[in-house]
């Protein structure tokens, strides 16, 4: 394995009333893309907060490139980590060139303008999620896979080491989730994020966490996860595991739970 | 966003803006009950009145007016676009916080217990008012951390409410006189200030304005929620808190002074935002133009509307702000 770019160890985190995430440990590899799976309530949503210190007060150490992200100032933290939410709330119409330029603000000073370099910076990017035609259309308006492709790209202004997804294909019909990932996978930096479809996890992830009841239950390949083991004892679910003839990838059958309680 | 290199569109828009903004002080200048024609106003201003009382009137009656209804428009129009903009809330104003009741409970308190002296005082009283409702509101948001936006908005109507309990409990035990005193300052006027009350009222109007263009960003980001502001290397608490402090100042200053002056902090950012957009900086920029404009001619009515009174500005500003929205909410719905 190369060296980490990410390295959690212990990490735990409760609530008042119960424990969220349990003594998970795992590093992520430079540029690589990785796959969060788990029922609802694993604790998914929860670990990605704490990697980008949306919360603070869990125990264990997250370590970027040696650091422990808990001495690292917020700005300086943001030019390494950059995050795309399930969540937007827009009040206000902003234009997709508005929301590209904001990923710039860990780079800008109170006093300084966008450079030129910067400025170049997001029209590659633009050009790269294919999104320039959408420069000064207003975000509200556009489908839910350009919405998705612009807070990408937003994220990718910040110029990040590791980009964190909370579930990039969210209310995605299955063309676009493809487009998401597939963009997502060619991406020079390192991939963390949420999925609930599998398949999609198996197909475009390299390394896959599978995350139950605030445990991490396994993590490796999509061959060495997605097991019918594991998945049956994660997800409670019968289920049958082949290969895509298309892309030659692991694919999970499941079955309705009717048709395998039927005699 | 792109700083504040506006594009080409709102860098005209803000040039038409100005240059209406030009045209309506030189006009404003020109309406009172003595008559002076446009060019008299222009002799006066740039060259040296024919008459000594044309001079008197125009230097030391209707400029302090005219350029306190301009730091007064800019200064309630960017708290509110500020406060709609940090608290992602199309309704919040300045207004909303309980600055208007805290400074009513000052100006009361003033009227009743300091009447010998209630030129000094009132506008000290109600100054220290404010800044009582929003510190409130604002130890409200450190102690919940501010972590739900709706917190710091219900805080700010139930301090209003408080405070207004309480100025209508001291003014029904006290003296008639100062209630009807408290109840016309609350309407609003720029007739109180005097030229040397704008070397209190223009430092406190521009540094507001201009601390909250260094945040621009900043502000922007908050537009996309707390997470990804957060993600994106901004201390959203101390943000919210930082920007109400601000929009605190501005207003307790300008309703010391001018009393309640109520929609044009919500009324204005909602149709600037249609021609400059919603980022921050030509927000700003649009707000400070359009906002001294509208007040310049609600003044201007006020003054004329009835030949030999004065109208409160706040009762004008408060019907044209009602049939706006309702305007505005009939069109939507058609």
């Amino acid at each position: 394995m190369a060296s980490s770019l990410l390295k959690v160890s212990n990490l735990s985190w409760q609530t008042d009333q119960q424990t969220i995430l349990d003594s998970i440990s795992f590093e992520l590899c430079p540029q690589s893309v990785n796959a969060i799976v788990g029922p609802n309530g694993a604790g998914k949503t929860s670990l990605l907060r704490c990697l980008y210190k949306q919360i603070n007060n869990y125990s264990g150490d997250v370590l970027l490139t040696d650091e422990n992200i808990k001495n690292l100032s917020a700005k300086y933290l943001a030019k390494q980590i950059a995050v795309v939410n399930q969540h937007m709330p827009l009040s206000f119409t902003l234009t997709v060139y508005d929301i590209v330029c904001l990923g710039l603000i860990p780079h800008l000073s109170l006093f300084s303008q966008i450079s030129k370099q910067q400025k170049a910076l997001i029209e590659t990017i633009l050009v790269q999620l294919e999104i320039a035609n959408l420069r000064a259309r207003v975000f509200n308006q556009l489908s839910g896979g350009e919405q998705q492709r612009v807070l990408i790209a937003r994220a990718l202004a910040q110029q990040p080491k590791l980009l964190i997804l909370d579930e990039p294909t969210n209310h995605l019909d299955i063309h676009f989730q493809h487009q998401i990932l597939d963009l997502i996978s060619k991406l020079d930096v390192c991939v963390l994020m949420t999925v609930h479809d599998l398949n999609l996890a198996a197909y475009y992830a390299q390394q896959i966490l599978l995350l139950d009841r605030g445990q991490l239950v396994a993590h490796g390949q999509p061959d060495t996860v997605l097991t019918p083991n594991l998945i049956n004892q994660v997800f409670n679910l019968p289920v049958e595991l082949g290969t895509n003839p298309l892309n030659r990838k692991r694919h999970v059958y499941f079955s309705a739970l009717a048709e395998e309680a039927k005699p | 966003m792109s700083g504040l290199n506006f594009s080409r569109n709102k860098t005209r828009l803000s040039l038409i803006a100005m240059a209406v903004l030009i045209a309506s002080l030189l006009a404003s200048l020109t309406f009172g009950a003595a008559q002076i024609s446009v060019t008299q106003v222009f002799y006066c201003l740039f060259e040296q009145c024919s008459d000594p009382l044309e001079q008197t009137l125009i230097w030391q009656i209707r400029m302090p007016r005219v350029l306190v209804a301009l730091l007064c428009g800019a200064g309630l129009a960017v708290a509110g676009a500020i406060l709609q903009n940090t608290t992602r809330n199309p309704l919040a104003e300045p207004y909303l916080f309980g600055v208007v009741a805290g400074a009513g409970l000052g100006a009361s308190i003033a009227s009743i217990w300091f009447v010998d002296h209630i030129g000094l005082v009132l506008p000290i009283a109600a100054f220290l008012g404010a800044i009582l409702a929003i510190s409130i509101v604002m130890l409200v948001g450190i102690s919940t951390k501010a972590r739900r936006v709706e917190s710091l908005i219900l805080a700010g109507v139930a301090v209003s409410f408080m405070l207004s309990a309480v100025s209508q409990f001291l003014l029904y035990m006290g003296d008639p006189f100062a209630t009807n005193r408290v109840m016309f300052w609350l309407m609003g006027s720029l007739a109180r200030v005097e030229m040397a009350d704008l070397s209190i009222i223009s430092p406190v109007i521009l540094i507001g304005i201009s601390l909250v263009l260094l945040f621009h960003r900043h502000i922007d980001a908050l537009l996309l929620g707390d997470e990804n502001a957060v993600s994106m290397g901004i201390n959203v608490n101390i943000l919210r808190l930082f920007m109400l402090a601000v929009c605190a100042a501005l207003t307790a200053t300008l309703v010391a002074y001018c009393g309640g002056i109520g929609f044009v902090g919500l009324m204005i950012p909602h149709i600037v935002r249609h021609w400059f957009g919603a980022t921050t900086a030509p927000l700003l920029v649009g707000c400070c133009l359009l906002g001294s404009t509208f007040l310049l001619w609600v003044d201007v009515i006020a003054r004329t509307i009835v030949e030999g009174q004065e109208i409160p500005i706040g009762i004008i500003t408060s019907i044209l702000g009602s049939i706006f929205f309702l305007t505005l909410m009939l069109r939507k719905n058609n």
